[in-house]
């Protein structure tokens, strides 16, 4: 298939390496991160892993907390339109010559961030490329196409586990709007986000003061050049803060289970050293069974459960965004058992001890846990994306970076943000919400 | 819009069992039939619900072609069956079609060659049909020839017949006009032409008769040579047919003529 493309001449310069010097397939995991940031304000970060497989990714600052009442849901339209038409390609020729030379493109969107990744072979890679800039930023949009997506759109709401609801759900109890909108289209929104809505949403967010281009397994220089060739607006667009507010959210559903998510405020990713500490608090009340056919871990919340119930599960989840985060304990459990459940969870927030003992064992977890991540291509792109989206270039770290931290937080940084995610609670619960209490009749 | 009056009505719900057709419902609707969605099962153990639940941050990624694909499948679709196009000798899966390889390709070869020689062979006639077209006709084949029978043009005589339109002169030669021509030096010619080159048999001279000054008919046994004169513009040429004096520039035209037996000669 011919294209108007230019081809970009990315890997001349690619070391060839013989049998003998092989790297593992999820490349070196602790090689050096290069960062470097472009006069018009995008940060380019790679890191030359010698893994066979390429990861090229372009991240935009444009997750779903950008978006407006007017817009809602504008951000998941657009994670279903990439590969719809661009400016110099066709639907047909992005699926066709990235299928045919063995490459993957993907759109990835959270609350913080758009991005847009390109994975496969070394030559495959330097092939699909001028469809990853394509796909990325040159967007068209073309109104029977944006609505031919419809159907996908349905089927992504239809299709939700209800875990991830009461995720949803509890961001929109705790941050309202901004961080509080879903990753997932409102149903009334379906087919009032236009190819109009989708440009302008672009053209205020996709600039190159919100964005940077991240690879693995490149070399800097090469991917410098590149990003140097993205014709992107410049500018810095405008950040709306999204303070943690908190309150109550409930969806009954029926069914069996119920699941529950109680938070209060985390860490925000620009303050490195809460984050840390609520990465180890996170691992220290437990974040499910770490071994084979186990149902149990051997965290706080598990232990002052006790083994009085035994059908239900729970995790601990921690995220981090730009100003602010999201600290809690998700739990699911048949609807009879889920009331003392719940109680429990509200009390070790509010009311716990966390000793030197629960900050070693969480700090190991959470070594072993960063590191293998590590290892995972896609998830080590993932991490710097969001770094370099919201960080700008300023101490970005790779996973081994990270883990020489983690020695350094105390036991006492660890209760202090304990003690501030309890400081005001929110609650979100899906499914059957019988016997779940509310927030306020919970002592 | 909200009336005092109708408020009451907002915070209770009436359904009439038995319709009096006095109250009528206020309120029409037409509801869509919806879609069903079949989500995957993923089970409510507590070992299930454990691996489900998400601890981090929650992204969501598709892509074209990647994971969010929607495809209709056909339980209908019967695979297409060619036996009745293979041949016999590989259809059994108990016999290695390689074995049979030489008697395929033989047979093959055989019809190709049968084939490739009568197509050849209609080809051709197909060819030479369409080439001998553009040969000349039988009738003008005819017309370009004519015999002459010698026997008729006495000695010292030059007779006219016509031949492919145009006048052909004849002329029986004397002992005496012979030697006087093969005489003449041919480098005394306008035209440089021995007597020898334009005769076969030097008693008898054929020639076209047509001036090569401007085509006009020249008169035999005339002119200062005792050939031919032509009388528009003064074209004399000798009894071999040679130019000798005037504006013609060149001899006359000799034909192709061959003589056959003593007394018969054949133009053309």
């Amino acid at each position: 298939m011919t294209s108007n493309l230019a081809k970009f001449p990315l890997f001349r310069t690619a070391t060839i390496r013989g049998y003998a010097q092989l790297a593992p397939l999820g490349g070196i995991s602790s090689c050096e991160l290069k960062t470097t940031v472009l006069p018009n304000k995008l940060v380019v970060a790679s890191s030359e892993s010698q893994s066979p497989i390429t990861r090229i990714s372009i991240v935009f600052r444009a997750g779903s907390r950008n978006e407006a009442s007017d817009n809602l849901g504008v951000t998941h339209v657009l994670r279903n339109s990439a590969g719809l038409s661009t400016k110099n390609a066709s639907q047909f020729a992005i699926i066709r010559n990235i299928q045919q030379v063995g490459a993957a493109l993907y759109a990835t969107t959270d609350r913080e961030i758009v991005s847009y990744t390109l994975e496969g072979p070394r030559q495959a890679i330097e092939k699909a490329l001028p469809f990853l800039t394509e796909v990325a930023t040159q967007q068209v949009f073309k109104p029977w196409e944006v609505s031919d997506i419809t159907n996908r759109l349905l089927l992504d709401i239809a299709t939700r586990p209800l875990q991830l609801r009461a995720i949803d759900l509890v961001h929109n109890a705790a941050f309202r709007s901004g961080l509080g909108n879903s990753l997932f289209i409102p149903k009334s929104q379906i087919g009032k986000i236009s190819s109009e809505t989708l440009q302008h949403y672009v053209a205020s967010n996709f600039l190159s003061g919100r964005a940077s281009v991240i690879g693995l397994g490149v070399d800097i220089s090469d991917l410098e050049s590149y990003a140097q060739g993205l014709k992107l607006e410049t500018g810095e667009g405008n950040d709306t803060p999204s303070p943690y507010k908190g309150g109550e959210l409930r969806s009954n559903k029926g069914g069996n289970t119920a699941f529950v998510a109680v938070a209060g405020e985390g860490a925000a990713l620009r303050d490195a050293k809460e984050a840390l500490a609520f990465a180890v608090l996170q691992r220290a009340i437990g974040v499910g069974p770490h071994i084979k056919w186990s149902t149990r871990d051997n965290g706080l919340l598990s232990k002052s459960i006790g083994a009085s119930i035994d059908n239900y599960a729970s995790t601990t989840f921690n995220v981090s965004y730009a100003d602010t985060g999201l600290f809690g304990i998700l739990i699911a459990a048949p609807s009879k058992s889920a009331g003392s459940l719940v109680e429990t969870a509200v009390k070790l927030l509010k009311c716990t001890k966390i000793s030197e003992e629960d900050v070693t064992r969480g700090k190991n977890q959470l070594k072993t846990s960063l590191l293998l991540d590590g290892e995972s291509g896609t998830h080590t792109l993932q991490n710097i994306g969001t770094q370099t989206a919201i960080l700008r270039g300023a101490s970005i770290q790779s996973p081994s970076q990270i883990v020489a931290l983690v020695d350094s937080v105390s036991a006492n940084d660890v209760q202090c943000a304990l003690k501030k995610a309890a400081k005001k609670l929110t609650l979100a619960s899906i499914g059957n919400l019988t016997n779940v209490p509310y927030l306020d009749e919970i002592k | 819009m909200l009336k005092p009056a109708n408020v009451p009505n907002y915070f209770r719900a009436v359904s009439q069992v038995v319709s009096n057709q006095l109250t009528a419902g206020n309120q029409a609707a037409i509801l869509p039939s919806k879609s069903i969605v079949y989500v995957p099962y993923t089970g409510t153990s507590a070992l299930a619900l454990s691996r489900a639940l998400p601890s981090g941050n929650v992204s969501v990624t598709t892509g074209p072609a990647v994971s969010t694909q929607v495809r209709w499948a056909h339980t209908d679709i019967t695979v297409p069956d060619f036996s009745a196009y293979r041949k016999d000798s590989v259809k059994s899966p108990n016999v290695r079609s390689s074995d049979s390889e030489d008697s395929r390709k033989n047979f093959t070869y055989l019809i190709a060659s049968a084939f490739g020689v009568g197509s050849a062979y209609s080809a051709k006639a197909v060819v030479s049909q369409f080439v001998s077209s553009m040969s000349a006709s039988a009738d003008v084949l005819a017309l370009a020839k004519i015999e002459i029978k010698l026997a008729d043009i006495p000695e010292g005589k030059s007779v006219t017949f016509k031949w492919r339109g145009k006048p052909l002169f004849v002329r029986h030669r004397t002992q005496e006009e012979i030697q006087i021509e093969q005489s003449v030096p041919a480098s005394s010619l306008r035209d440089p032409q021995h007597d020898n080159e334009r005769v076969q048999r030097p008693e008898w001279l054929v020639v076209l008769g047509v001036c090569t000054h401007l085509g006009c008919v020249p008169i035999a046994n005339a002119g200062d040579f005792g050939g031919y004169y032509c009388p528009c513009h003064g074209s004399h040429y000798d009894a071999s047919g040679r130019i000798r004096k005037g504006p013609a520039p060149l001899n006359l035209e000799v034909p192709e003529h061959i003589f056959p037996s003593d007394d018969l000669l054949i133009v053309g």
